[in-house]
């Protein structure tokens, strides 16, 4: 069995070293301002939510690309400074549709992987808040067995051409590119094997985009089609064969971070604020609850974030903590519906309309970025079982 | 972990396997009291009491490293009480006895303090108590009048910060008993561990206890915050902690089957104290409302109340 401890834990890396008050103070002051011009509208989006200007006004205080290097449009900054930034959007419910996905796992992964064309072609311009990138992996027929994908890229004079589907992508009818999984060789033995990411523009010949509405009514969701699209040797990531190991180094930033925990965290708020500085023995116990909970999951998440950061093994952490997140995140609801005395609705008040956007929200919660059985897969694998 | 706390840890386990290496030894009735006086002669109980007064002058979350290893062996002493109860000396040695309801080992010999939100008070009425591990305790109502509440609200405090981390010691091993028996016990020609069914009780078990000691960590380094501690982590670690003992003792029953169910297994030995414990300094219940009322009394409103620095320092 390897279980990885953070108590007793002998090798914690030093906690982070920044003036975390006066950053807090300085987002929320953003925020303040972002919410008087109309640009988040508090229990009604989400971090999904495709919205250029909140982007671009991210991007202006820069809070885009904090961590990378300034030559690329970065901030150098400390990753607990991303991390407070982050939080602190997440818990305000603002829409960074735009950007999330690029900033969170695109971005760096091109940092990474990607080749020096590339990366002066693409992060400049997410840093600046006007690129939006899709993740391509799922596929009509393949869910979570990622390595069944059957999309192909065909070698051609100076690049790629590919062909199949992509499925589920969030903002692709918005995105400037997505990064593709497709096979660059024929499925073997190793059903791994022969698999490669390209960032794929989106702007180009041979693309189509369906949008799929979902159950909030959203067209956030999308199916890509692929018609030989053509796409430069320069955006291949790694190596041709390195898609499976780089898909996985992707999902540990996607799973480990604070809007695993937080998407519904607006509705928990505005329960508090109902029920009052006075709650009945049921209330208090029920939020005190959530609160414990939500707590130990960010102290969970941070301890993570800090080994990352540190270069240090997370072993199964990160899907523990995504399961773990997720299921608080789908609770929310469920105690607000019994404590407050109001019904769901999408038309109807402010908490109204929060509630039934997380109640409709929350089966999707445990289900991208890997379902919850793929994660209990994982950890059981990291556990010794199977 | 300090240098002391890594010399202390090493003795302590040293001492624990060998006193319980027998599968016979616990039961000797006579075990536990030559358990405590052992550890009491090896010094372990000093570590929390400063230099000045003869101690080891160790912070809280060196303590907690005594108190999960003690856990890891489900040793059958009140390692909480014997590492706080130098603290509250004063013309003598005491034994603690935690408060609402007062309830906690057995106080032969020495004088007998209530812990409780007021202060520390000297125990009155005691009265046998036997809790779920079969570890000899006393109830008792305080009389006298209550003194110093500020060190009587750091007892309760650390109190619920050792109890967490004794309850991840036990939690760590139960893990361990389980996976054990899921890897090695074949039902229908193969083992427990390859169903999927298990796999995932024991993924989530193993996630419970990530997320208590993830708790447990920042709250112990919330101890050493400038200005004093929150009233929200340490807290918090322990209502997760008692949220995690119930789960991972269901899942370590449930796979196990029902061998764990008898005396015949050491599992009953661990889940038993695990019950116990999520009722120790800091009823998981009490714990929540408390959190539920600081929260939503809060003015600054829900977020801050969780991510800033508290209003106003705790006195309890």
């Amino acid at each position: 069995m390897s279980r990885l401890s953070l108590f007793p834990d002998l090798d914690a890396p030093p906690g982070p070293r920044i003036d975390e008050a006066a950053l807090r103070a300085e987002v929320r002051d953003f925020v303040a301002r972002a919410t008087r011009d109309g640009l988040i509208r508090p229990g009604r989006q989400t971090w999904t939510t495709f919205s250029r200007e909140f982007s671009r006004a991210c991007a202006a205080q820069g809070y885009i690309g904090m961590t990378w290097p300034r030559r690329f449009g970065g901030h150098e900054r400390d990753p607990f400074e991303r991390y407070v930034v982050c939080e602190e959007l997440l818990a305000a419910g603002a829409p960074q549709g735009a950007h999330w996905i690029a900033d969170r796992q695109s971005g760096p992964q091109i940092l990474r992987n990607g080749t020096a064309a590339l990366q002066a072609e693409v992060l400049p311009r997410i840093a600046a808040g006007d690129c939006t990138i899709g993740i391509g992996m799922s596929e009509p027929d393949s869910g979570s067995d990622l390595s069944s994908i059957r999309s192909r890229a065909e070698p051609v004079a100076g690049g790629y051409r590919v062909t199949g589907r992509k499925i589920w992508t969030t903002n692709a009818q918005h995105a400037d590119y997505v990064i593709a999984l497709v096979r660059t060789a024929p499925r073997g033995e190793d059903r791994y094997a022969g698999l490669s990411q390209l960032v794929v523009p989106m702007r180009s010949e041979g693309i189509t985009v369906r949008p799929l509405r979902d159950l909030r009514g959203e067209e956030e969701l999308n199916e890509i089609t692929f018609d030989a699209a053509f796409v430069p040797q320069a955006n291949l990531l790694g190596a041709e064969g390195d898609g499976w190991r780089l898909v996985n180094e992707e999902l540990a930033f996607e799973r480990s971070g604070p809007d695993r925990i937080l998407s519904s965290f607006g509705l928990l708020a505005m329960l508090v604020h109902a029920v009052g500085p006075m709650p009945d023995r049921l209330a208090a116990a029920e939020i005190g609850r959530l609160a414990a909970r939500l707590d130990a999951t960010r102290a969970l998440s941070l301890a993570i974030n800090r080994r990352l950061a540190a270069g240090l093994p997370t072993g199964a952490l990160a899907p523990m903590m995504k399961d773990l997140g997720t299921e608080f995140e789908q609770e929310v609801p469920e105690v607000a519906r019994r404590l407050l005395d109001l019904r769901p609705s999408e038309t109807g008040s402010e908490i109204e309309g929060a509630l039934a956007t997380a109640i409709l929200g929350a089966p999707s919660f445990s289900l991208r970025g890997g379902t919850r059985e793929i994660l209990r897969g994982i950890i059981a694998r990291e556990l010794g079982l199977r | 972990m300090s240098e002391t706390a890594r010399l202390l840890d090493d003795t302590l386990d040293r001492l624990l396997s060998r006193r319980l290496a027998d599968p016979q030894a616990r039961a000797d009735a006579g075990l536990p009291a030559r358990l405590v006086a052992e550890i009491e002669d090896s010094g372990l109980p000093l570590l929390l009491r400063p230099e000045a007064a003869g101690g080891f002058g160790g912070r809280i979350a060196d303590a907690a490293v005594l108190a999960w290893r003690a856990g890891w062996h489900a040793a059958p002493v009140p390692v909480v009480e014997m590492l706080l109860a130098p603290l509250a000396e004063h013309d003598g040695p005491v034994r603690l006895l935690q408060g609402q309801p007062p309830v906690g080992p057995q106080a032969a010999g020495a004088a007998a303090l209530v812990v409780g939100p007021e202060g520390l008070a000297p125990a009155g009425g005691l009265s046998a108590f036997m809790p779920l591990s079969r570890r000899e305790g006393a109830r008792a109502g305080a009389s006298g009048v209550p003194r110093d509440p500020a060190l009587a609200g750091r007892i309760l405090r650390w109190g619920a910060l050792l109890t967490a981390a004794e309850m991840i010691g036990v939690m760590a091993r139960v893990l361990e008993i389980s996976l054990d028996y899921a890897n090695t016990r074949s039902q229908f020609g193969r083992p427990l561990g390859r169903f999927q069914a298990v796999q995932h009780r024991m993924a989530q078990a193993a996630g419970e206890l990530a997320l208590t000691e993830a708790a447990l960590a920042l709250a112990l380094a919330d101890e050493d915050r400038p200005g004093g501690p929150d009233g929200l982590h340490w807290r918090a670690a322990k209502a997760q902690a008692g949220t995690a003992a119930t789960r991972i003792a269901t899942s370590a029953h449930q796979v196990m089957g029902a061998i764990g169910f008898t005396e015949d297994h050491v599992l009953g030995l661990y889940t038993r104290r695990l019950w116990d414990a999520r009722d120790d300094w800091g009823r998981q219940a009490d714990c929540e409302e408390a959190l539920g009322r600081r929260a939503c009394a809060d003015p600054r409103g829900l977020w801050s109340h969780l991510v800033d620095q508290p209003l106003q320092e705790e006195t309890v």
